[in-house]
C-alpha cells in the first residue's frame, strides 16, 4: 500500500495509523497548518543559534582578566560543577587550550543556526543541537541564577526536530530529498536519511 | 513557432527565489529599536550585500539558472568568511557581527546545495530545446 492510499484509508476509518503504514509514509503530519508551525520552530531554534553566535568572538572568545562570554560560561562547569568527569575535563583539557575550542563552538554554533534555518540535513544538525544543549548544560545548570527547564527545552526542542524530520516543512529537505531518492549514490543515500 | 506551454514553478527553482527574498527581508534588521529581537547585526556595506546577493539569487531563481544560484551561494559563503576574518581581527568592515556571518552561512549553503542540483532530464530548459 503506498503512502497516499494508506492516509486516505486512514482519514475514511477515523483510525490511528499502524507502524508500518507510518513507515511508509513520508513524515508523520498530515495538516498544512501543523506543517507551517514545525516550520515556524525551526527557524525559531535556529534564530536561537544565530542570536547567540553574535558573542563568540574569535580570536580571544572572552579569555583574560577578567574572563568574559564565552570563557566565563566554560568557567561555571568547574566553579559550579554539575559533573565531575565534565568539570574535570573542562579544567584539564579545554581550559588550556581555549582557542581551539572557542573555534570549534563558534563552528558548531553557526552551523546550526545555518542549517536549521534553511532546514538542510535537520535531522543531522537536530542530533548536534540535542549534544550541544547537553554541553551547555553541563557547564550552566548550577550556575546561579540559572533556570534549568531552560536547557532541558532546547533539548527537547532539538528532539522535536529530529523526530518530526522538520526539514521537510518549509525547508530545503522536503525540496531536496526527491531529487536524493531518486539518486543512487552514497552521498544521496547519506542526505536522504539526515534530512 | 512552437506555442510555450506554461509549467509550474519548479520547488527548487522557487527556493532560490525564498532564500534571496529571505536576505532582502534581513535588511530590516538594520533597526536598532529591536533591541533584543534583532537576531543579526546589519548595516552599511552588509546592507548592500544583502540586497545585492538575495536579487541576484532571487534572479537565479526566476530565470530558472542554476549556475547563478551557486554564485549567488558562494558571495554569501564568502562574505561570511569575510566577516569571521574581520572579527577576528578585530575589525568592523562589514558593519555586520557574527550572527550575520551565520545567516549568511546558511543561505550560501542552500543556495549552492539547490544551485548544483541538476534538473531533471524531462524538465524543460529555460532556453528551450538545443
Amino acid at each position: 500500500m503506498n503512502a497516499p492510499d494508506a492516509l486516505r484509508q486512514r482519514d475514511e476509518a477515523d483510525m490511528p495509523m499502524t507502524a508500518e503504514q507510518l513507515r511508509g509514509h513520508e513524515a508523520p503530519v498530515t495538516s498544512r497548518l501543523s506543517g507551517w508551525i514545525l516550520a515556524a520552530t525551526r527557524v525559531g531554534v535556529a534564530l536561537l543559534w544565530i542570536d547567540n553566535t553574535s558573542w563568540k568572538q574569535p580570536p580571544d572568545f572572552g579569555e583574560g582578566d577578567p574572563p568574559r562570554t564565552l570563557y566565563r560560561w566554560t568557567l561555571q562547569a568547574v566553579e559550579h560543577e554539575v559533573l565531575a568527569p565534565y568539570a574535570w575535563f573542562v579544567d584539564n583539557v579545554v581550559l588550556p587550550n581555549f582557542t581551539f575550542f572557542g573555534w570549534l563552538v563558534l563552528i558548531i554554533e553557526a552551523s546550526l543556526g545555518a542549517f536549521l534555518l534553511v532546514g538542510l540535513a535537520t535531522r543531522a544538525w537536530a542530533v548536534v543541537g540535542m549534544g550541544q544543549s547537553i554541553v551547555i548544560s553541563l557547564s550552566t545548570l548550577n550556575a546561579p541564577h540559572e533556570w534549568y527547564w531552560a536547557y532541558l527545552l532546547m533539548f527537547l526542542a532539538h528532539a522535536m526536530l529530529f523526530a518530526t524530520a522538520a526539514g521537510r516543512y518549509g525547508g530545503l529537505d522536503g525540496v531536496l530529498r526527491p531529487v536524493w531518492r531518486s539518486r543512487d549514490t552514497a552521498v544521496a543515500r547519506i542526505l536522504e536519511r539526515v534530512s | 513557432m512552437t506555442p510555450r506551454v506554461p509549467t509550474a514553478p519548479d520547488p527548487i527553482d522557487r527556493a532560490c527565489v525564498v532564500l534571496g527574498a529571505a536576505s532582502i527581508l534581513s535588511v530590516v534588521f538594520v533597526a536598532e529599536a529591536l533591541d533584543e529581537f534583532r537576531f543579526i547585526r546589519i548595516g552599511g556595506a552588509s546592507v548592500a550585500i544583502a540586497v545585492g546577493v538575495g536579487l541576484l539569487a532571487c534572479l537565479a531563481g526566476w530565470l530558472r539558472r542554476r549556475g547563478l544560484a551557486v554564485v549567488a551561494g558562494l558571495a554569501f559563503l564568502a562574505t561570511a568568511v569575510v566577516q569571521v576574518v574581520s572579527t577576528a581581527t578585530g575589525n568592523d568592515w562589514l558593519s555586520s557581527n557574527m550572527s550575520t556571518a551565520s545567516f549568511w552561512l546558511g543561505l550560501g549553503a542552500g543556495l549552492v546545495a539547490v544551485g548544483s542540483t541538476p534538473r531533471a532530464s524531462n524538465e524543460p530548459h529555460p532556453e528551450g530545446s538545443r
